[in-house]
């Protein structure tokens, strides 16, 4: 394998590196909160051994957890055909609570992409959906409703590929080099689909407003290759390498549609007040 | 938190920019030049020297390199071996080479030119994403410039032997002299 592709696997392992830092850094705040949270639950406990009538008064009103569905959408990919005259594509995005940390999810998106190699530029079209689901593990503290997650998705895209110019590789150019030939030929019918593992950030903003991260690593597990001709980009699963692998992120903004609410049971129990 | 945003939204576009190129591996198969080994023209199994041969193309400056380190011209684009690797032209349908049999900078009287041209048709397969294609050659036919006066040539017989010019491992064309 080339010298330049380990190290292109080493950046981007260095940058989940870098991503999975941050979470440690989220991560360390959980303690504390958690600690902040058990003080404030012994105070009418003990409050309650003593006082049963103000234990009541001093008491926090029940959690209750918000349950619906999350619409949103990636700024990234809907932004980027601003500047790149390359891209064009969106991606909506899903989830749906299902649990107290479950939540469904799914991404359906569009892509038109061109791809300028050294030595190959090509244009691939198509739509293609992911769905899956999403553990939290992030630990909220009273009404916070942010969201770490982590996720599996299966992904799924049909797509078509336009060969649009292509260089001859010649290693002895005694004659001469050879100028790139343009070619125009479409390769349609293709598709791919390929398992990612998610790992996302979601924050509440305001209201039911939030907007998330996520990186997703992907690998392939089939792929219809057109004859003589290769998939240098399958959309929702990006460009493709030698081997399986894949990479993908998004800059989400969604907003929550309440449905319902559960009441969150406490996790210590208070003993019935003896009287 | 927000903190934790604006770092992640840095990342974000730092990772935008990973989407580079690979190189072509030298031992991948890409264009291919076409082999051809030399035999004595009366024992047409047994494999013969070429002696000081300076293969050039038609309207090209110089000659075939067959000595990348040699100090001397004359040394640099002569050959000894039994076989040569030439290269074809992937814009075009023909090449014409000179073989110049033992030639001298010094004593051009002693050599001796053949000029062949080599007709094929091609095509171009892809190879990879670092690679990009291939071209691929099918010889159709040599002709030997001049008249047919068999004292005046160092070479006595031509043939083709695998008109597939796809890899450089095997023999495409036979040189008997």
């Amino acid at each position: 394998m080339s010298n330049s592709k380990m190290k292109h696997m080493l950046k981007y392992f260095s940058s989940i590196c870098l991503l999975f830092s941050m979470f440690l850094v989220q991560a360390q705040e959980t303690p504390a909160t958690k600690e902040a949270k058990e003080i404030v639950q012994e105070k009418p406990k003990s409050a309650a051994n003593n006082n049963a009538q103000e234990a009541k008064k001093d008491s926090i009103p029940p959690k209750t957890d918000r349950y619906g569905l999350r619409v949103g959408v990636d700024l990234y990919k809907l932004t980027r055909g601003f500047y790149d005259k390359d891209y064009k594509g969106v991606e909506f995005t899903g989830d749906f609570r299902l649990t107290k940390k479950y939540y469904l999810a799914a991404e359906l998106g569009i892509e038109d992409k061109t791809t300028d190699d050294d030595r190959l530029n090509s244009t691939a079209t198509g739509t293609y959906i992911k769905a899956g689901f999403d553990y939290n593990m992030y630990e909220n503290w009273l009404d916070m409703e942010n969201l770490l997650t982590v996720g599996l998705r299966g992904g799924f895209s049909t797509f078509s590929q336009q060969l649009n110019s292509y260089k001859i590789y010649n290693p002895n150019p005694y004659w001469g080099t050879i100028p790139p030939l343009t070619s125009g030929e479409k390769y349609s019918g293709l598709s791919a689909s390929w398992i990612e593992v998610a790992l996302g950030l979601k924050a509440k903003v305001f209201n039911n407003v939030f907007v998330g991260f996520g990186v997703q690593l992907k690998t392939l597990v089939t792929n219809k290759k057109p004859d003589g001709f290769d998939n240098l980009y399958i959309p929702g699963f990006n460009r493709t390498y030698n081997g399986n692998f894949g990479i993908g992120f998004n800059y989400t903004v969604s907003y929550f549609i309440p449905l319902y609410k559960k009441k969150v049971l406490p996790e210590i129990i208070p003993e019935t007040p003896k009287k | 938190m927000k903190k934790i945003i604006a770092l992640l939204l840095v990342f974000t576009f730092g990772l935008s920019s990973c989407e580079k190129d690979d190189i072509c591996d030298a031992n991948t198969p890409t264009t291919s030049r076409m082999l051809i080994s030399f035999f004595y023209a009366d024992r047409t199994s047994v494999a013969k020297s070429a002696t000081r041969l300076k293969i050039q193309g038609d309207g090209v400056e110089n000659g075939i390199v067959f000595n990348e380190t040699a100090t001397t011209d004359d040394l640099k684009y002569t050959t000894n071996a039994n076989q040569v690797l030439i290269p074809l032209d992937p814009t075009k349908d023909a090449v014409t080479y000179s073989f110049i049999s033992n030639f001298s900078s010094t004593n051009p009287a002693q050599s001796n030119t053949d000029v062949l041209t080599f007709n094929y048709t091609r095509r171009n397969e892809y190879v990879s994403r670092a690679c990009g294609f291939k071209t691929i050659y099918t010889l159709t036919s040599i002709e030997r410039a001049g008249d047919e006066d068999a004292n005046s040539y160092w070479i006595s017989n031509i043939s083709l032997f695998n008109p597939n010019v796809e890899f450089e491992n095997e023999t495409h064309v036979k040189i008997f002299f």
